[in-house]
C-alpha cells in the first residue's frame, strides 16, 4: 500500500536529515509499564562533539520519557506533535540527540541498567 | 341481511382455524422479533456471526454492524468526543464524512413498511457517492483537515509525531510483525484499513464504556478495549514463542482524541 501522499513528505524530512531515528540498534532498560508493549530505549542527548551531554529514556510506543534509566520512577509526556527533549527542548526524534549507542551509554554512566535481551534493530525486520 | 351480517356469516366457518393462525402468527412473530433484537448482542457477546433473518438481511445488517450499542448511544458518544483544541474542527468534516452519512443513511432509511416497499436500487445510487467520495479519503477512511492531519469517522485525530514522523507511520508498525522484537508486538488484521477501521470501533466502543477498562495518566488516556472477536495477532518474540495467539482487545493510547499509539492485545 502505498503510503498517503500528504505526510510522505514528512517522513522524508526526517529520514534525509535524521537517518538514525529510527533505523539504529536501540538499547533498552525495560519494557514499558504504562502501555505494556513498548520498549524504553534510550536516547543519547545534547550531543557535543558526538557525545551526549545528557540521557533519556523513552517509550517507543507511547513516548513516556524518564530522565534515569529507571522506568518505575517518575515519567513525563512530550508534546504528542512535536515532542522535544524535556532538557535542552531540541527536537527528541531529529534533534543533536540519537538512539545511544553502546559507547553514549558507557559515557552516561547508564551501562549496568540496560537489558541485553531487549536490544533490537528495527531493519532487523524489514523484508 | 345486511353486508354486515354476510360478512360475519362467511368468517363464522373458519373462526377456529382463524384463531389458531393467529396464535401461531403471534408466537412467530415474537420469535422472530426477538431472535432479531437479540441477534447483534448474542453475536458481540459470543464472537459468533448468527445469520440475520433474509428479507430485511440489508437493513438489520447495516443497524447491527454499525451500532454494536444503540443507535441513539452512538450518535450521543459522537457527540461527546473530547474538548480538544483540534476537536473543534473536526466536527464539521465528521458530519459530512461520507462513511457515516453512508452509516447513518442504512441506519434510518427502512421504515416499518420498508421491506415491502419496492426501490430501484437504492445500494448503487449510494454506493456511487461513496466510493467518488471514498478516493478524497486517506486509506478510505481519513479525511484531512488540515496538511497531514487526518480524522477518522469516529472522530480519531491522526497527527505528525512520534519517531517515526507521523502517528500513521507508527500505527503501519502494528500491521506487520516484528519477530526480532523483544517481548510482545500486536498485530491488526487488515493492513492499514482495517487497523484504522478497529482502531475506529475501538474507540466507539471505549466512548460508550463498552467493555473498556481505562486509565487516565496525566494528558494520556489509555483504553483496553474487548473487540469480542479477532482484530489481529500478538506478534513479536513473545508472541512467536506462543505461536501467535489471537488478540481480541485494543489497547488505545490517546491525548484527548488524538491518537499517539494503538495495538491488538
Amino acid at each position: 500500500m502505498a503510503q498517503p501522499e500528504s505526510f510522505r513528505s514528512c517522513l522524508e524530512v526526517n529520514s534525509v536529515t535524521h537517518p538514525d531515528s529510527n533505523s539504529d540498534v536501540r538499547h533498552s532498560v525495560g519494557s514499558c509499564p504504562i502501555c505494556e508493549q513498548g520498549l524504553c530505549s534510550i536516547r543519547a542527548c545534547g550531543l557535543v562533539d558526538d557525545k551526549p551531554s545528557h540521557g533519556l529514556v523513552v517509550c517507543d510506543e507511547c513516548e513516556a520519557i524518564w530522565l534515569q534509566p529507571n522506568v518505575q520512577g517518575v515519567h513525563i509526556y512530550a508534546d504528542a506533535e512535536t515532542p522535544k527533549c524535556p532538557i535542552d527542548q531540541s527536537p527528541l526524534y531529529h534533534g543533536n540527540n540519537r538512539w545511544a549507542t553502546l559507547d553514549d551509554i558507557d559515557r552516561l554512566g547508564w551501562s549496568d541498567a540496560v537489558n541485553p535481551d531487549l536490544t533490537y534493530q528495527p531493519d532487523s525486520d524489514d523484508s | 341481511m345486511n353486508a354486515s351480517e354476510s360478512r360475519s356469516g362467511a368468517h363464522r366457518p373458519s373462526g377456529k382455524k382463524g384463531k389458531k393462525t393467529t396464535v401461531a402468527g403471534i408466537v412467530l412473530a415474537v420469535v422472530v422479533g426477538g431472535y432479531t433484537l437479540l441477534r447483534p448482542s448474542i453475536n458481540e457477546a459470543t464472537g459468533w456471526n448468527l445469520p440475520a433473518l433474509p428479507g430485511k438481511q440489508v437493513a438489520k445488517d447495516s443497524v447491527a454492524d454499525n451500532s454494536p450499542s444503540p443507535v441513539s448511544e452512538k450518535k450521543s458518544s459522537s457527540r461527546s468526543v473530547p474538548k480538544q483544541t483540534e476537536s473543534a474542527k473536526p466536527l464539521t468534516p465528521r458530519v459530512e464524512s461520507p462513511t457515516r452519512s453512508e452509516r447513518d443513511e442504512s441506519a434510518q432509511s427502512p421504515g416499518p413498511l420498508a421491506s415491502k416497499m419496492t426501490r430501484g436500487d437504492p445500494q448503487s445510487g449510494t454506493s456511487a457517492v461513496s466510493n467518488a467520495d471514498k478516493s478524497d479519503l486517506e486509506y478510505g477512511l481519513l479525511r484531512e483537515i488540515s496538511p497531514d492531519r487526518f480524522l477518522s469517522p469516529a472522530g480519531v485525530l491522526y497527527t505528525p509525531g512520534s519517531a517515526e514522523g507521523h502517528r500513521l507511520e507508527h500505527l503501519r508498525r502494528h500491521t506487520e510483525d516484528q519477530p526480532n522484537r523483544s517481548g510482545k508486538h500486536g498485530v491488526f488484521d487488515g493492513d492499514m484499513e482495517g487497523a484504522l477501521v478497529t482502531i475506529d470501533k475501538a474507540y466507539e466502543k471505549a466512548q460508550a464504556n463498552q467493555r473498556t477498562t481505562k486509565e487516565v495518566d496525566g494528558k494520556r488516556t489509555i483504553y483496553t478495549v474487548d473487540m469480542g472477536k479477532r482484530v489481529g495477532f500478538v506478534g513479536g518474540r513473545d508472541g512467536q514463542r506462543s505461536r501467535n495467539p489471537m488478540a481480541r482487545r485494543v489497547r488505545l493510547v490517546l491525548e484527548g482524541n488524538r491518537l499517539i499509539t494503538a495495538f491488538p492485545l
